[in-house]
């Protein structure tokens, strides 16, 4: 009996170590993984004190610039958040879930020096639509000290609606001289499939605003030649993944619809012909999930999670999640990791549970990962503990 | 002389009730058009977490439909529709714990959604919020 016990520890040493050996062995294999846990990551604030901050870039100094919801544009330093707001913004419509958006550098910042700014822009003279009305737009400018310079309007979304809510807004890079802008269908579901209406699309454009000649709809007629997708909802979130320069996006659904898509050119995501959601008052918007000539989302989230900000992570500190995505909810506070392979989601897990209402996510430039809150109004970095 | 004096009261009395009831049926319609005014900008703003019939989506968001935190303090749900909520509130003898951010509503539309929710998924109120209560409720610091 004595024997037997002893039998069985050595026996459990050796599959123990074998364990190890293997795990060594795959580790030094390709995409196989090692659990990273949240147990083995500490997360510190770098920020506080923001007004419903929505999201963060990096400049190059260390510096963080940050939106505020409200319309104002904050640097933090050193931990610090500058008491003086940055000036020169345009005027953006603070209602609803409109406000001041998206901050984005140009991948090239510190040779060209600009700052991709999105929001909701008030309907101007002699714009089209709804008086009162607003949609989304995006700028870039430079930042010298506290004021930006050089503004350029880069493009705004046509008609003004007068809704306040689902403006998207996401600005990414393809460093291939693009930029692409996610708009929200303003509340008006049929227009997400309207090819002359700025609601419910994706805009591919140039860097400076003109729109390629190789975009899907320049040619077709009655349609707005900016667009590169249609058919979604309200996109709050975009990013490229940086090794295989695939566009992921994802958007809030109705109840039980929040969906993650991979972005391609001319393709129609379906809002509102198909949905796995239903109406907030419970009534069916369509019944079809599926449809042929529409494209299915890489997973959905029932219930819905209020998906904003996402990631990709590329870095040295996590590299057993490298090649996988973070996206925030609002609605639950907390990240959802997301295994990618091969372009799809193969597991879903939630971490930091209740760290806040998660409004972006991004990887910064020392390769932690920095979460904006929008309830406590602090940015966080995750790190490794070790 | 009696005959005359009860005329006259019956007739004061007549004219008085008359016109509190044709004052109280102006209210009302006042009532009316800010509940109805109230549930277009409850559809847009608020319906995402309050939901169609204002359930809420219990544990993220407390429901509005027969809620105690609204119901028992009107001045207080003011307040949070006006500026936003943030941290543990208590509603129907469950925690919640999440923020609402400010809906960025003027004055009379805080009052407008106050008078749709007050009155809908059997919440009833007999009075009125107005634009001067919305006025008069500031940020608590």
């Amino acid at each position: 009996m004595k024997m037997k016990t002893k039998n069985t520890v050595i026996f459990g040493g050796l599959f123990l170590a074998s364990i190890t050996l293997m795990s060594i062995n795959s580790a030094a294999g390709e995409k196989e993984k090692m659990p990273l846990n949240e147990s083995d990551l500490k997360v510190e604030t770098v920020a506080s004190g923001l007004s419903m901050p929505w999201a963060v870039a990096f400049l190059p100094g260390g510096e963080l610039l940050v939106t505020e919801r409200t319309g104002k544009l904050r640097l933090v330093k050193d931990g610090v958040l500058d008491p003086q707001e940055i000036t020169g913004l345009p005027k953006s419509l603070f209602r609803g879930q409109g406000g001041l958006l998206d901050v984005t550098l140009h991948p090239d910042y510190k040779n060209n020096g600009w700052i991709y700014i999105s929001y909701s822009s008030p309907k101007a003279e002699g714009e089209e639509g709804d008086e009162g009305g607003a949609n989304t737009a995006f700028i870039r400018a430079k930042l010298k000290d506290h004021a930006l310079t050089d503004i350029q309007k880069i493009y705004k979304a046509s008609p003004n609606v007068k809704s306040t809510v689902h403006f998207g807004g996401r600005i990414i890079f393809d460093k291939k001289g693009h930029v692409f802008l996610s708009l929200g269908e303003r509340g008006q579901m049929q227009n997400a499939q309207n090819l002359a209406k700025g609601q419910g699309k994706i805009v591919r454009l140039y860097e400076d605003g003109r729109i390629p000649e190789d975009n899907p709809f320049v040619k077709a007629n009655g349609a707005k030649p900016e667009f590169w997708t249609y058919g979604h909802r309200n996109p709050q979130g975009l990013v490229i993944n940086p090794s295989t320069g695939v566009i992921w996006e994802h958007e809030h659904g109705p109840q039980g619809g929040d969906e993650l898509n991979i972005i391609e050119p001319g393709k129609n995501y379906g809002w509102p012909l198909i949905t796995y959601g239903i109406d907030y008052d419970n009534s069916i918007i369509s019944k079809d999930t599926a449809r042929a000539g529409l494209e299915q989302p890489v997973i959905y989230w029932r219930p819905s999670i209020a998906p904003c900000g996402m990631a990709f992570i590329s870095s040295d500190k996590f590299k057993e999640w490298n090649g996988d995505l973070l996206v925030g909810s609002l609605k639950f506070n907390h990240l959802q990791h997301l295994t990618v392979k091969d372009n799809k989601v193969v597991k879903r897990e939630i971490i930091f549970d209740k760290i806040g209402r998660v409004r972006d996510i991004r990887q910064g430039p020392d390769g932690n990962i920095y979460v904006v809150l929008e309830d406590s109004g602090k940015i966080v970095k995750i790190s490794p503990k070790s | 002389m009696k005959l005359i004096l009860s005329f006259a009261l019956i007739l004061f009395l007549g004219l008085f009730f008359f016109a509190d009831s044709s004052h109280s049926a102006v209210q009302q319609s006042e009532l009316t058009k800010s509940i109805t005014r109230g549930k277009a900008l409850y559809m847009e703003t608020c319906i995402t977490c309050h939901q169609g019939k204002g359930e809420g989506a219990p544990p993220a968001f407390p429901p509005l439909a027969k809620s105690d935190f609204l119901l028992k303090d009107p001045v207080r749900a003011i307040g949070v529709v006006k500026f936003g909520q943030k941290g543990k509130i208590m509603v129907n003898g469950k925690e919640y714990d999440n923020m609402m951010p400010p809906p960025g509503l003027a004055d009379d539309e805080v009052a407008d959604v106050m008078n749709y929710i007050l009155n809908s998924w059997g919440n009833s109120s007999k009075k009125m919020i107005t634009v001067q209560m919305v006025k008069a409720v500031k940020e608590k610091k």
